[in-house]
């Protein structure tokens, strides 16, 4: 299969899963944005008031912003992995490239993000952000956070079939990664130690602060600071795709 | 030589298609590795199959017949020895695998083709064909899930044909295509079978269907204890199938 035949399959593989996700839906994509506003409301109104979070400029913003990109980040690993795990009949009777059934819930997932971006942009000029120059740096963190859940969700669906368990390993780490990650707080408020580690090494805090900085803040960013926020997710990727080429020839046999 | 298979070997783990919790497997480890020394589901297969040939595949049921199909294809890798294909691949293993039979015919025409091999153009140019092969011309936005078995094994094999007609494939596989569909439409699809062809295809079908195999396929394999028993005239290889 050649790029461009693949890319019409994967469009074509892509809408149908979505329409087929969608069919029975009456609200359909209004959904997947209602679940980070509600929940941006409720930390907002949990967490508006306590210490350091009060001088967060645009607090509410501020929380939406970190909500919709680890939203992706969970979605596109969990749902590849439940995805890839249930097209048991498709890789065992059809030549369809396996890379190409992870790729299709990142492609649906992407586009649920761009919408919520948005969404954040509406509502950032309705609560009188200035957007600059520095909106034009977004796309950079776009390819970010979708190379780095690429690069989880290979990780994920090459070893899942030999590992069911994982999906729940997988599940109870999202769950702590929550915590982990600069969702509602500034990476700042966090004191030395094994937590701040953890939010250092983890590749979806530097692509927050980007894309704040981006959506909400307009301030100066340098090239280092790019550079840095990519390499986490440049690296998962590369993880991913060495894992998932190591047990891909094994999977008909054990799915 | 367009298919060629030297000293293939397909064993499959037997733990390895029972997916228990990690504990049952962990508590069950010595049992596992016990028995597991695998089950040879082909055995030190030789096999040439030239350009232009039509196949049939013939064996009791669990004789090997789909492993054989989706090693050619290139799905299963084999556990030992070596496939060449020449050629693009077709495989018609499962009816509807990877249909969405939620969406209605027409998305699904276009996401089949675009699986079986066709490009946009092409299945816009061929759809009122398509249709009109497996008679559902006017059900173009009816939703596939709403059609009979048969109707939806009409839709798929339709496409497949519609492929092998624009030769954009040079190796077709099929795997017991024709279950469910009426008399009509089977007489449509064997001539097709007959007539659609080229001197560069090759068509390989496991059927326990012996009349149609009769009837399309000039030769036939006989599976049996995981190797190939015979691959001659079809007529003597069911005879042999039916007797031994």
């Amino acid at each position: 299969m050649n790029g461009r035949q693949f890319l019409y399959v994967l469009y074509q593989t892509t809408r149908a899963t979505y329409l087929a996700q969608e069919k029975n839906s009456a609200l359909g994509l209004v959904w997947h944005l209602l679940n980070p506003l509600l929940m941006t409301v409720v930390l907002f109104l949990v967490f508006r008031n306590v210490g350091l979070l009060r001088d967060i400029e645009h607090y509410q913003l501020y929380i939406l912003v970190g909500l919709i990109h680890y939203n992706f980040f969970i979605n596109s690993t969990t749902r590849s992995a439940a995805n890839f795990l249930s097209s048991r009949s498709l890789i065992l009777n059809t030549r369809v490239p396996l890379e190409l059934l992870v790729l299709r819930q990142t492609c649906i997932e992407g586009v649920t993000l761009v919408v919520e971006v948005l969404l954040v942009l509406l509502l950032g000029v309705f609560l009188g952000v200035h957007l600059s120059a520095t909106l034009l740096l977004y796309p950079l963190v776009f390819v970010g956070v979708l190379a780095l859940s690429l690069g989880a969700s290979l990780f994920l669906c090459g070893l899942v079939v030999f590992l069911t368990d994982l999906s729940y390993v997988w599940s109870l780490f999202c769950r702590v990664l929550f915590f982990l990650t600069p969702v509602f707080f500034a990476a700042e408020v966090v004191g030395d130690g094994l937590p701040r580690l953890a939010l250092e090494i983890n590749p979806l805090t530097g692509l927050l602060s980007l894309a704040r900085e981006a959506l909400l803040y307009g301030g100066h960013v340098f090239l280092a600071e790019v550079g840095l926020a990519l390499l986490g997710p440049a690296l998962v990727l590369a993880f991913g795709v060495i894992v998932f080429r190591a047990t891909r020839a094994r999977v008909a046999d054990y799915i | 030589m367009a298919i060629r298979l030297q000293g293939v070997s397909k064993i499959f783990m037997r733990s390895g298609r029972s997916r228990r919790p990690l504990y049952r497997e962990l508590l069950n480890i010595r049992a596992r590795l016990a028995r597991d020394g695998g089950k040879h589901v082909l055995r030190d297969v030789n096999l040439e199959v030239p350009d232009g040939s039509r196949v049939g595949v013939i064996g009791r049921n669990g004789a090997g017949k789909s492993t054989l199909l989706r090693v050619i294809a290139g799905i299963y890798e084999p556990s030992a020895g070596a496939v060449s294909v020449d050629g693009r691949v077709c495989c018609f293993l499962e009816p509807g695998a990877g249909a969405a039979p939620a969406l209605p015919v027409r998305d699904n025409v276009f996401l089949y083709a675009a699986l079986a091999g066709l490009g946009y153009r092409e299945t816009l140019q061929s759809l009122p064909r398509i249709l009109d092969f497996c008679s559902l011309s006017d059900q173009e936005y009816s939703w596939v899930e709403h059609l009979s078995f048969g109707m939806q094994q009409r839709l798929f094999m339709s496409i497949q044909l519609e492929v092998m007609r624009l030769k954009r494939a040079e190796v077709f596989l099929f795997d017991e295509f024709l279950m469910g569909v009426d008399k009509s439409f089977r007489l449509r699809v064997e001539d097709a079978l007959t007539h659609y062809p080229s001197e560069r295809q090759i068509v390989l079908h496991a059927s326990h269907d012996h009349e149609l195999m009769l009837r399309t396929c000039p030769n036939a394999i006989f599976i049996d204890d995981a190797g190939v028993r015979r691959f001659g005239p079809t007529a003597d290889v069911l005879d042999l199938y039916r007797n031994g």
